[in-house]
């Protein structure tokens, strides 16, 4: 049997204001609310909701045989719960159809676990806690910030024993060249289940659909369920086989926009799925893996940090150059200096700046690979993020000393 | 006395020290009855004459084509006092660069028979080989020399219509302009030494730009050099007359002694305030932050300016983890720098070769206490600085962990330092300017 697993992801930091240096000290606050509303309006508008709304009718279509996790920043809950409140409940009505998992990630979208495990155990405690509260559903499974993973991530996960299991994405130097899809264990004592992304058929669809360079385009909705049912002959002495996609929703609509025909391939696809399988491949969610599991499974072991944001699978996108790490060091200082000083408010604002999108703007990578990058990020270049960001952090710094 | 004056900057046209300069000599010159003739790199053939002290502030433009001055008396009906657009009408607003033209050179042929005026005056065989190669290198298009070719086509066109007594002409980009009009009118020529090119390029430097210097130096009756630094150094490199130098130190303009202190950080703040080059020195600023901050971290230190190393300094700067500690501000307009100075307790000019330096005057107008590079025309003048080779970072760290430990001391310097920069005056310098002009018109 061929297990297909998607996940569905939201996220979208809080713009940042861009200040002058007379503004330190004086100013009322350091996000750009304005900005953040307008950017997730439109995201909303061309994604969001036509997107949640399509899935919602695949689910009901496929009477539950289609199914699916889903997951966001705490961050994005709470700039949908004051700007686009009919997006919460379009993700309430998913999760009452049973057909749909949500998968536990950090708050802020962060990198506290390179800096401050307690921190990364508060938000990943927070986000918990927000899922229970607003959908009443309890994470059996989680995701790091661009699926970051290391051994060390399982131990400090350890506590958390309703999480069974961790995606990540499959590295070489972890698995060889072992096509990423079974399951594997965390290392040690550690109980949890490892799933692994498949990088090429999320990529395919995220990168390449609206790609006219790329050899196999344009992309069908028949092509890429072949795609799919060919996994199943990757090895045939094994009862299960898992391939995890993963996509962010803000690639239907607005990355990728409806005139190419994204919806259509999104609404096509997992009934062609099922068709094609004839009845060996089947949509699973990660929390139904724990009944099926019958094989021994080989252990992930990692001690360097794999991600899924470049091709290295490594940090460098976030943690590659001074500007990045100079800034970093700067906030976790002072995230200490308010948890010391019990200060909530700034606490509160420090943490919404640990997310890794302001880092990404301090790599000239970002610059080169964004091209529309002004409709997203407030700053010219990384220098001047990361200005901006010192400037912000001192703002804070002032009224905490 | 009628002095035709040519500069490449002028406020509001500001993009360095030569502006600031510039603006107090020609106010002070005014108040002793000169009258100058002021011609600025404008795209338009316009030039401004001024007669009263207040004609600084309001320069009025007159124009050697008549459609010119319809079309900007139009433009002066619907601005009513926006100088801000009559200013980029002329072709010319903040920046070195904006002085940027379309306009095409009809006038090429004019610049030839510049060329054959100073040939036949070239006194003797080492200058006229210089000149050759000056000849090649002005007709280049290259955009700043360039812009030089079109300035001097301009002031060709000026000399016939307007009466003038000597020509003042500041730096290389006005030389080759100041030699033809003084050629071409028999005046005498004043060539003003601001900056050399190897100031600007710390060591040798683009090697056209030398030989302009030479010549314009050269073919001077008179040399005013900013400080006894860059007469020696033009004495050194150029083998200019001694006899022809006179060095008049820059002075400072007091707009307004509204030097209340208006604090943005509750630490010391400690200052760079230049264009971020290596003329100016900025990586022994984060070499000092650096042994500072280990110190005594309670310190901000923020660089403020642009220049082509800003970059390389924000990520060099990173790459210590002063964390914010070390701040960069980019580009601040006059307004904004005034804000800064107001906000700052120490301030550091570690120049690698300065001809003045006008900053710390303004600096310690405001009671900062300041820290100089020997290497400076400035420290010639003043007392109450702390004076430092610009490469002695352990004892500008010294200097500074000593006024941070003494907030007293620190504060008396300061208020030292404001009393003393009253007493340099435009006035002064400027009666010695005028000595000058004098010694070569009677």
């Amino acid at each position: 049997m061929l297990n297909i697993l998607i996940y569905f992801r939201l996220h979208q930091p809080y713009r940042l204001r861009k200040l002058s240096i007379f503004d330190i000290g004086s100013i009322n606050t350091v996000f750009d609310y304005n900005m953040t509303k307008s950017v997730i309006e439109k995201i909303s508008d061309l994604s969001y909701r036509p997107t949640l709304k399509l899935l919602k009718n695949l689910i009901i279509k496929s009477e539950g045989k289609f199914k699916f996790s889903i997951s966001f920043s705490g961050l994005l809950i709470d700039q949908l719960i004051e700007y686009c409140p009919d997006i919460i409940e379009l993700l309430k009505e998913l999760v009452e159809t049973k057909s749909v998992e949500i998968v536990a990630e950090p708050y802020y979208n962060s990198l506290s676990f390179l800096y401050d495990e307690n921190e990364f155990i508060y938000e990943i405690n927070k986000h918990i806690n927000l899922v229970y509260s607003l959908f009443n559903f309890i994470p059996k499974t989680f995701r790091n910030t661009y699926l970051i993973y290391s051994n060390k991530i399982a131990d400090s996960l350890r506590g958390f024993t309703s999480i069974k299991n961790i995606i990540t994405e499959p590295a070489e130097k972890v698995i060889g060249f072992k096509p990423p899809v079974y399951l594997y264990k965390a290392y040690g004592k550690n109980l949890q289940t490892i799933l692994l992304r498949h990088q090429k058929l999320s990529d395919d669809l995220s990168f390449n659909f609206s790609n006219k360079n790329w050899k196999e385009f344009p992309l069908t909705a028949e092509k890429y369920s072949k795609w799919i049912n060919d996994l199943q002959f990757c090895d045939k002495k094994v009862k299960n086989l898992y391939c995890n996609l993963i996509f962010d929703i803000e690639t239907f609509g607005y990355y990728i926009k409806e005139d190419t025909g994204i919806f259509e391939f999104l609404y096509d696809f997992p009934s062609l799925i099922l068709k094609n399988g004839k009845g060996k491949i089947k949509f699973l969610l990660p929390k139904e893996i724990e009944k099926e599991q019958d094989q021994n499974l080989e252990i992930y072991s990692t001690k360097e940090y794999i991600s899924m944001a470049n091709l290295s699978k490594n940090l460098e996108p976030f943690i590659g150059n001074d500007l990045q790490k100079n800034s970093q060091i700067a906030l976790y200082s002072l995230i200490s200096q308010a948890k010391e000083m019990n200060e909530q408010v700034y606490l509160d604002i420090l943490r919404k700046l640990s997310t890794i999108d302001y880092f990404h703007y301090m790599s000239d990578q970002f610059f080169e690979e964004n091209i529309d990058y002004k409709s997203i990020s407030n700053f010219p270049s990384s220098s001047f993020a990361y200005q901006n960001f010192l400037y912000i952090l001192s703002d804070i710094e002032e009224r905490l000393i | 006395m009628k002095i035709l004056f040519l500069t490449w900057e002028f406020p509001p046209m500001i993009s360095g020290g030569l502006a600031m300069a510039c603006y107090g000599m020609v106010k002070s010159l005014l108040k002793r009855n000169i009258e100058i003739i002021l011609v600025l790199p404008t795209k338009i053939d316009a030039y401004f004459i001024l007669k009263n002290e207040d004609d600084v502030d309001n320069l009025k433009p007159i124009f050697i084509n008549p459609t010119d001055l319809n079309n900007y008396e139009q433009i002066f009906h619907n601005a009513k006092d926006s100088n801000i657009k009559l200013f980029e009408f002329l072709g010319i607003s903040e920046g070195i660069d904006a002085y940027s033209s379309s306009t095409k050179l009809k006038s090429i042929y004019l610049f030839s028979d510049f060329i054959d005026i100073i040939e036949r005056n070239l006194s003797n065989s080492n200058q006229a080989i210089v000149f050759e190669e000056l000849k090649t290198n002005l007709l280049s298009s290259e955009d700043l020399f360039r812009k030089v070719r079109e300035y001097t086509n301009k002031i060709s066109k000026l000399v016939d219509i307007i009466d003038f007594d000597l020509v003042h002409a500041h730096d290389w980009l006005c030389y080759p302009s100041g030699i033809l009009a003084s050629k071409i009118k028999n005046k005498p020529l004043v060539s003003h030494i601001h900056a050399t090119e190897f100031d600007r390029s710390g060591g040798v430097g683009d090697e056209r730009i030398h030989k302009i210097e030479y010549i314009g130096l050269s073919l001077a009756d008179r040399v005013i050099s900013v400080s006894n630094y860059t007469a020696n150094l033009i004495v050194n490199r150029y083998r200019i007359d001694t006899a022809k130098i006179r060095v008049i130190h820059n002075a400072f303009h007091l707009k307004n002694m509204h030097k209340e202190k208006k604090r943005i950080f509750k630490d010391p703040v400690i200052l760079f305030l230049g264009r971020i080059t290596l003329q100016k020195g900025p990586e022994y600023f984060l070499e000092v932050a650096k042994r500072i901050i280990k110190i005594f971290p309670m310190v901000r230190f923020i660089m403020v300016g642009t220049g082509d190393l800003a970059t390389k300094l924000i990520k060099k700067s990173a790459k210590e983890k002063l964390l914010t500690r070390f701040l960069f501000t980019g580009f601040l307009n006059r307004e904004e720098v005034e804000s800064i100075l107001s906000a700052t307790d120490i301030m550091i000019l570690p120049s690698i070769s300065e001809p003045f330096g006008i900053a710390p005057l303004e600096a310690m107008s405001f009671g900062i206490a300041t820290i100089i590079s020997k290497q400076s025309g400035v420290s010639e003048i003043v007392e109450n600085v702390f004076k430092v080779d610009f490469w002695d970072v352990d004892q500008m760290t010294n200097i500074i962990l000593d006024l941070l430990a003494d907030p007293c001391k620190m504060q008396n310097i300061g208020k030292l330092a404001a009393e003393e920069v009253t007493k340099i005056q435009w006035d002064k310098s400027a009666k010695m300017i005028e000595e000058c002009y004098k010694e070569l018109l009677c």
